[in-house]
């Protein structure tokens, strides 16, 4: 179905918004961590504030680059980890507001997040999904026959 | 002299009365061959340039900068407290100013890692699509590039993470430059997203000759982990001679890597030792504060040391 000049305009098409919500994911990470450090942890020792910095990031990058990795791959429920990614970073960053967080970076911890939530809803990356969905299905086929006796090939 | 100083000096500035006395009294009140002789013991700090800042915000350059230690020009800092200003308070303000310099350097670097994550999930992404038609190559090339992304996603967070922190909490930055796991995992993820965003493994491999060329006979990551200064220079010096003749992003990553193997002096973080020898030679007038504040701190005056660098990006 894609092949050669194909998949070029394929990547052209869907890989800025696909790009975008992974770097979204990773900058929401970013700024949910270093807020936490100033805010829900601020009373800890430093070094158990590092702790569970490394922690969080163990948590968190895993998730996203497992969610985008089974969306790469088509699995239609995949987007559900991102999503839910996002959420998460959005959900713990507003109740930092009480600790009167650096403003620029509370303001751009909330936005992020956001925009993250908009590029997944929005119509192209729906579209990417369903063909990502479609060559799935392919790959699927191609590889059962593969697994025909060889004198297809 | 510097240019700076030279037009100063021409608008008559630098000889101002106040200039002339604040120099005169800090010539009084410092041995400075002693305190020069302090500085230049340090490897990393040979020839650093010196200025100091009194109370007045009087600016004198005691000593200009000359690049044996590196190209870029350093210079300690001495900052003589406001008087009404208590030292701990002092030391904060020194510590928590924004650093310009500094911010630019994490965001270079945090561009450079989120590069690395686009390449790697751009090989995995075209790798996905194309794998019904190339089935052998680009699976492998689909594995490699899931590390690639993971490492890079990761470096980029990381990267992003150090860039707030150097806006709202700068030192939160100078202790994640100190633990373990930072020393450990950083150079492992570079490795990584190297080895994918490098179209061969050359600069890998000639990270590596570096390294045994500076004649240490460790690993990598030991390498990266635990080297003295002299150590450390060298392999700086080796790894800027890399620098030669096509300066691509690459090779500036890996020269910005090996620049920040010294622990990276920032204000009010010169090495304990040599602030104690500069302590020594500053006099019993005054009493230091820096990344550590001295015990008596009765009627002297408090005085922060800090270093001043430029970062080549």
């Amino acid at each position: 179905m894609i092949g050669g000049g194909r998949m070029a305009e394929f990547l052209a098409r869907y890989f800025p918004i696909f790009m975008l919500t992974v770097l979204l994911g990773c900058f929401s990470a970013s700024l949910l961590l270093s807020l936490c450090a100033t805010t829900y942890w601020r009373g800890m020792a430093p070094a158990q504030r590092d702790d569970y910095l490394l922690l969080g990031l163990l948590l968190l990058i895993p998730l996203l680059v497992l969610g985008n990795l089974l969306i790469v791959r088509g699995v239609a429920w995949a987007v559900w980890l991102v999503a839910g990614y996002f959420l998460t970073c959005l959900l713990l960053v507003v109740p930092m507001f009480q600790y009167c967080p650096h403003q620029g970076v509370y303001l751009c911890a909330m936005l992020v997040p956001l925009l993250g939530l908009l590029l997944l809803n929005s119509r192209r990356y729906r579209e990417m999904r369903e063909r990502l969905l479609e060559i799935r299905h392919e790959r699927r086929r191609l590889q059962a026959a593969a697994r025909q006796p060889r004198k297809r090939r | 002299m510097n240019p700076v100083t030279s037009s100063l000096a021409a608008i008559g500035m630098d000889s101002s009365p106040s200039q002339f006395l604040a120099r005169q009294r800090i010539e009084s009140q410092i041995n400075l061959p002693r305190l020069f002789a302090a500085i230049d013991a340090d490897p990393a700090i040979v020839g650093a340039g010196v200025v100091y800042i009194d109370a007045d915000f009087n600016v004198v350059t005691l000593r200009e900068f000359k690049p044996i230690c590196s190209i870029t020009p350093k210079r300690i800092i001495l900052r003589e407290a406001k008087k009404y200003i208590a030292p701990q308070q002092f030391v904060d303000q020194v510590k928590n100013n924004p650093r310009e310099s500094r911010l630019a350097t994490e965001s270079f670097n945090t561009t450079l890692s989120c590069t690395a994550a686009v390449i790697g999930w751009l090989v995995v992404f075209s790798g996905s699509i194309a794998v019904p038609f190339t089935a052998g190559a680009s699976a492998w090339m689909v594995g490699l590039g899931v590390t690639v992304a993971a490492a890079g996603t990761a470096q980029c967070a990381i990267g992003g993470a150090r860039v707030i922190n150097e806006i709202q909490d700068p030192a939160a930055n100078d202790r994640m430059d100190d633990a373990e796991w930072y020393n450990t995992v950083s150079p492992i993820l570079d490795g990584i997203s190297l080895v994918g965003v490098g179209s061969s493994a050359l600069t890998t491999v000639k990270l590596l000759k570096a390294s045994k060329a500076a004649g240490t006979g460790k690993s990598w990551v030991q390498l990266l982990k635990g080297l003295n200064r002299q150590e450390r220079a060298k392999l700086t010096k080796e790894l800027l001679s890399l620098r030669d003749p096509s300066l691509t992003p690459k090779l500036l990553k890996l020269q910005q890597r090996a620049g920040g193997l010294p622990k990276r002096y920032s204000s009010a973080q010169i090495k304990h030792a040599t602030l104690t020898q500069m302590k020594d030679a500053l006099g019993a007038a005054l009493s230091t504060a820096g990344s550590y504040s001295s015990g008596n701190l009765g009627t002297v005056k408090t005085l922060a040391v800090g270093l001043y660098e430029e970062f080549d990006q």
